[in-house]
Parts: structure tokens; C-alpha cells; sequence
């Protein structure tokens, strides 16, 4: 018969005794000082130490304490950095009770830092792993180095936040961190949707000026925070999760089919702001596996770059490709301008307001009417002055004093005609100058929405992130427009 | 900010271009004259701009006379820019030169032309009335210069009885004689 109660109870009692027991499990690991070639002393020191205290991070060694180590060094009558060969690491690690040493150098040839760390295992003396990384940049940019060097001795692969960091060092300052969402599958399957999702990522990665994201890390993160990638589709949430992985852009789109013809249409906007950074949309008609190309393409140009020759001369089928462009209150303002009535035409066919369709008509008519009004008003007017002119120069050249007069009253008479009209074509001039303007002023003023202007033009309560300091903050912003 | 320098700076002037007006025309036949200055005497065209070594010709009008039989004509002009080089008898008094005498003297110093132009007989039906041209001038322009037509107060009008008629308005007239 078990006594449970006994039995829990030792299990209690043997719970720290458990824990002490795994955290003795893991190996220990001392790191020497590494040799400096080409820079000086204590920046050698300061990349160790950053290389040592990342190792806790890992959680695959335990850490030699550092003032253990020298206190050993000191006794053995050596210098750290005196150090370097196997033999030695392996005998200073058997004195701190070591299973491994982590040596190494750090030397600088012009502008290129490289470090070279080797691992011992101090029972056997043997070399077990080594890595060498080569940097162009600062040196303050191989602290990062360091760190990563911690989780690759571990023979770990290092944290995305750690690689995100490594992108926005000095050496490719060019490059962009992004994920890309799932595209929203509409009329084909979400397999086929994934498929050509990580088509575009692989294109995108090619390009050479997008730092990813891992899908699965990204997969791993949403899923840790409760989100599911396939009810992510509005921008406000991939932006939520864009700001949980540290990225600088988020990309989410979707591929639909009508018939034989497929749409594809990708967003890329930038998680601090919210904004869309950029559009594209294409229209493809031909066999599907010409789809794929699609895509790759889309991939190069959502980076602002021309798709290679190899590349677009795999197209298939026909390509209708557009960016559609931002509509602003200007760009209204400057149709209507033009022609009254089309300025509310643009905002009507991205609002969708009824007054707007109302108006556009309305404007249109009233300048038409007026312009209608102009024309005849002008022909009045050139006909008087045509027979004024022609009357008055028969009235010059008569010497008969009749027809002198008779010609001095019909040429003023048309000559008054003509003023008259003038003076009507004039003003509808200024109005349909004034119809012009006022339509162009209404078409500013009830101008495309925020939204559609620009996602930053509204006064609003907004959670970041903010790449600096690495944190989301809570922003609010005031539309001075 | 475009668009409003654009409809600040570029509309106005558009408007100004195509405002229209109506041609400004000038009533100024010589031979029109208010019915409150008649009668008159006047040159046609009273405006006249030639090269310099052109001919111009300038017809002398009577207009709206009553009742005339007898004209005298003294006209100055500047005889340093130009030259008469002919004088014609006008209609005034008919085609048929018959019924008329006319009679010109001119001299270029110092630049004056007298016209008598004299209606034969003396009946009542034998004057003429309304406009008619007393004669043409053929000036040619030796000179650049301006140059004024003008009747002298010597000019008159009579009628049968040899009573001098008003002249109510005498014309002037200009000769503009322009380098080539």
C-alpha cells in the first residue's frame, strides 16, 4: 500500500535537491581573455566580457565566475592572454573545475575585425568547436558580434532580436527588417496562399535589402501572444505583431482568382507609424505556375528595385502592374480645378459619399451651362465687333455725308453690341473662373479622407514601437492639417 | 502649396488674357461734321503719313453748304518738307467744267495755294448746295517732317449776290513725311 501523503511529501523535500542536481547537470565553461592583434587592450577585454555575459543567456553552460579565474591564473603565476594553447586551457580549467574553455583572439586588419574563439574540452585537451567571424564596421559594432559568438559556440542559433540588431549595424545600414504576414488567400487555397507567401519572402530575402524574419519564429511569436496568422489581416494588427518581433516593416497582402485571371496585391507599411510605405497591385492572366514569377517580381519592386533580367524573362501570360497611387485633397483640388465636378468624382470613387456624387454632377452641369453660356455670349460678341469694324471702315472711306451718317449709326450701334457682350462674356469668365475655383476649393476641403491621405494625418492614441528604444510607447498624435 | 501659387499668380492672368473687349473704333471721317459746325470747309484725309519722296493726294471739301456760288480756297502748308505738284479741279460744281471757272495759284515759298472756283451765271438754280470736293492737292514729301494743312481766314464762301457765306469749321490736316 502507497502512503501518498509520504510520498508527496518526499517529492517535496527532494524538489531543491532536484533543481541544485540539474543546474549541476549543465556543463561549466570558463572564457580566457582572448589575444589582442591590432587594437588595444582593454577593447579586447570589454567584447570578452560582453561574450561572457551572454553565455548565462544560452542556458546551455554554466559560467565560470570571472574573479575565480583570475584568482586561479594569479596563483599559477600566468597571464590570461599568455594562455593560448590547448594544454593551457585545458590545465586551468581543470583547476577551476571547468568541462570547458573558451579562448580565443580579436586582431584588426584596416577596417575588418576578426575573432577567432576556440572551445577545449578540458578532460580530453581536445578542440571542441571554433568559430571566426570577420567584421567591417566599428568596433563598437562587434559587441553584437560577441553576443552572437556566445549562443554559436553553444552551438546555438542566436535570437532573432540579436540578428535584427546585427542588421541595423554599420555594415548594411541599407538593409530593412521585415516580416511578411500570410497573404490572404482569396479564391485559391490557403496552401496555395502559403506557398506563394514563402515564394515572395525567399525573392524578398534575395534581394538582398530586407532583413527577415523566420516565418516560424514569427509563427512562434504570434502564437505565443494569441494571435492567429490567419485572422491577422487588418494592418492594425500586423502592426501589433510586427512590433512584437522589432521589425521596421510588416508586408501583408493577397492573392485571389477571378476566373483565369489572378490579382495579386501586397502592402508594405511601417510599424512605428502605421503608414503604408508602399502599394503594389497586379493583375496576371496566363498558366498559374507563371504565378510564381508574379511574385518574385512583386518581391523586387515592393523593395524599390527592378527585377532581374532572369528573372522577367520568365513572365507568362499578361501583366497589368500598378502602384496605386495616394489620393490627396490636392489631387482633388487640382482636378476640380480643371473640370469642376471631377475632383468630387476622385474623392467619390474612394469615399463612397453620396454627396459627393451628388456634387461632382452638379459642378460639372453648372460649369457646363456656363461654359455654354460663355460661348454664345462670345459669338454675340464677335459678330457685332466684325460688323462695327467692317461699318466703320466703309464709314472712313465715304465722302457722301448721308451715307457717312447712316454708316456712323449702324457701326456704333454694333459697336454698343459689341461692348455688351463684351461686358457679358467677361463676366462669365470670372464665372466659370469663380465655378472653378469654388469646385476646386469644395473638392480640397471635403478631400479623400485621412485614411486614405495618409494614416499619420489623424489626431489619435496609438501603440508603437519604437526601434530606438526597443520598446513599444504609447503615442498620441495631433493632425495640424 | 502649388496649387495655391498656381491659383493665386496663374488665374488672374488667364482671366486678363481672355477678357475680351470690343474694338475701339475712332469716328473721325473728316467729312463728318456736327450738324452745329456746318457749314464747313476740310481736308480729306485730314491724316496723312507718306514716305519721304511719295505723293500724296488731299481732297478739299465744302461741306454742307447753302446756296454757294463762289469758293476761295487759301491753304498753308510747310513748304520745307513738302511740294505741290498738282492741283485738280473737284465736282462741286459739276463735271462739266463749262459752268465753272477755277483757278489755282501756287507757290512752295512760302508754302500757300490759292483756289477760286466760281460758279457761272447767276440764277438760283445755278448755286449748289450739300458737299461736294472743291479740288484735289497732289503734295509730294521732299522732307522727313511734319507738315500742317490750314485754311487761312482769306478763305470764303459766297453766294450769287457775292455775300460771303459763315464757315461755321475749317478742317486742318497733317502730313507726316517719314524716312524710308
Amino acid at each position: 500500500m502507497i502512503n501518498y501523503k509520504k510520498f508527496k511529501n518526499t517529492l517535496l523535500k527532494a524538489l531543491p535537491i532536484l533543481f541544485m542536481g540539474s543546474l549541476f547537470a549543465q556543463p561549466t565553461v570558463a572564457v580566457l581573455d582572448f589575444a589582442a592583434n591590432g587594437l588595444p587592450d582593454y577593447e579586447v577585454e570589454t567584447l570578452v566580457e560582453r561574450l561572457r555575459s551572454e553565455i548565462p543567456n544560452t542556458k546551455a553552460m554554466r559560467l565560470v565566475d570571472r574573479k575565480m579565474l583570475e584568482n586561479i591564473l594569479k596563483e599559477q603565476g600566468l597571464q590570461q592572454s599568455g594562455c593560448t594553447t590547448e594544454e593551457c586551457a585545458a590545465e586551468i580549467g581543470e583547476l577551476l573545475g571547468a568541462q570547458f574553455m573558451i579562448s580565443g583572439s580579436v586582431g584588426k586588419l584596416g577596417s575588418t575585425f576578426s575573432v577567432d574563439a576556440k572551445m577545449v574540452s578540458v578532460s580530453t585537451g581536445e578542440m571542441t568547436r571554433t568559430k571566426s567571424v570577420s567584421f567591417d564596421g566599428t568596433v563598437g559594432g562587434l559587441l553584437i558580434e560577441m553576443q552572437i559568438l556566445a549562443w554559436e559556440m553553444m552551438d546555438l542559433k542566436p535570437p532573432q532580436p540579436l540578428l535584427l540588431q546585427r542588421a541595423g549595424g554599420d555594415g548594411v545600414d541599407k538593409k530593412v527588417t521585415v516580416a511578411v504576414m500570410d497573404f490572404d488567400p482569396r479564391g485559391i487555397s490557403m496552401l496555395e496562399a502559403r506557398t506563394l507567401t514563402d515564394r515572395f519572402a525567399t525573392e524578398l530575402d534575395a534581394t538582398g535589402r530586407a532583413i527577415l524574419v523566420d516565418r516560424r519564429s514569427m509563427n512562434e511569436v504570434m502564437q505565443e501572444q494569441g494571435f492567429d496568422e490567419a485572422g491577422c489581416t487588418s494592418e492594425e494588427c500586423a502592426a501589433e505583431v510586427g512590433a512584437l518581433l522589432g521589425v521596421e516593416f510588416m508586408i501583408n497582402g493577397a492573392i485571389g482568382k477571378l476566373g483565369d485571371t489572378y490579382t495579386i496585391d501586397a502592402k508594405m507599411f511601417e510599424v512605428a507609424t502605421g503608414a503604408a510605405s508602399k502599394t503594389k497591385n497586379a493583375t496576371y492572366t496566363g498558366p498559374v505556375d507563371g504565378l510564381i514569377t508574379e511574385i518574385e517580381i512583386l518581391a523586387w519592386e515592393m523593395m524599390g528595385l527592378k527585377a532581374p533580367n532572369t528573372l522577367t524573362k520568365k513572365r507568362k501570360g499578361t501583366i497589368v502592374s500598378e502602384t496605386p497611387k495616394v489620393k490627396t485633397p490636392g489631387g482633388a483640388a487640382l482636378r476640380s480645378l480643371l473640370i469642376p465636378g471631377w475632383g468630387q468624382h476622385y474623392n467619390f470613387s474612394s469615399s463612397e459619399n453620396p454627396s459627393d456624387a451628388t456634387k461632382r454632377w452638379l459642378h460639372f452641369g453648372m460649369d457646363a451651362a456656363l461654359i455654354a453660356l460663355l460661348g454664345v455670349s462670345y459669338q454675340a460678341f464677335l459678330t457685332s465687333d466684325d460688323d462695327a469694324v467692317a461699318t466703320h471702315v466703309n464709314y472712313k472711306s465715304a465722302t457722301d455725308t448721308q451715307q457717312i451718317e447712316s454708316y456712323r449709326t449702324t457701326s456704333l450701334g454694333h459697336n454698343e453690341d459689341a461692348k455688351a457682350s463684351a461686358q457679358q462674356t467677361n463676366i462669365l469668365i470670372f464665372a466659370v473662373a469663380a465655378m472653378h475655383l469654388y469646385s476646386s476649393y469644395d473638392a480640397f476641403t471635403n478631400g479623400p479622407s485621412d485614411g486614405q491621405a495618409s494614416n499619420s494625418k489623424k489626431s489619435k492614441f496609438d501603440l508603437v514601437y519604437n526601434p530606438n528604444l526597443k520598446q513599444p510607447e504609447l503615442r498620441f498624435s495631433i493632425a495640424l492639417d | 502649396m502649388h496649387l495655391t501659387k498656381f491659383k493665386i499668380h496663374f488665374l488672374p492672368i488667364l482671366i486678363f488674357l481672355l477678357a475680351c473687349q470690343a474694338t475701339e473704333l475712332d469716328y473721325d471721317n473728316p467729312l463728318d461734321v456736327p450738324s452745329d459746325e456746318v457749314p464747313a470747309i476740310v481736308f480729306e484725309p485730314s491724316i496723312e503719313q507718306i514716305p519721304l519722296l511719295s505723293s500724296s493726294l488731299i481732297n478739299v471739301f465744302a461741306v454742307e453748304v447753302e446756296n454757294v456760288t463762289g469758293i476761295r480756297a487759301e491753304i498753308t502748308y510747310d513748304n520745307n518738307i513738302l511740294q505741290v505738284s498738282d492741283v485738280a479741279r473737284g465736282d462741286l460744281f459739276g463735271q462739266n467744267s463749262q459752268n465753272s471757272l477755277f483757278f489755282v495759284n501756287f507757290q512752295d515759298n512760302p508754302g500757300t495755294i490759292v483756289i477760286d472756283y466760281f460758279y457761272l451765271g447767276n440764277s438760283e438754280s445755278q448755286s449748289v448746295s450739300g458737299t461736294g470736293k472743291i479740288a484735289s492737292i497732289l503734295f509730294k514729301g521732299n522732307a522727313v517732317g511734319v507738315s500742317g494743312l490750314e485754311f487761312t481766314s482769306k478763305t470764303e464762301l459766297v453766294d450769287k449776290d457775292d455775300i460771303q457765306i459763315n464757315i461755321r469749321s475749317r478742317g486742318q490736316g497733317n502730313i507726316d513725311v517719314i524716312q524710308q
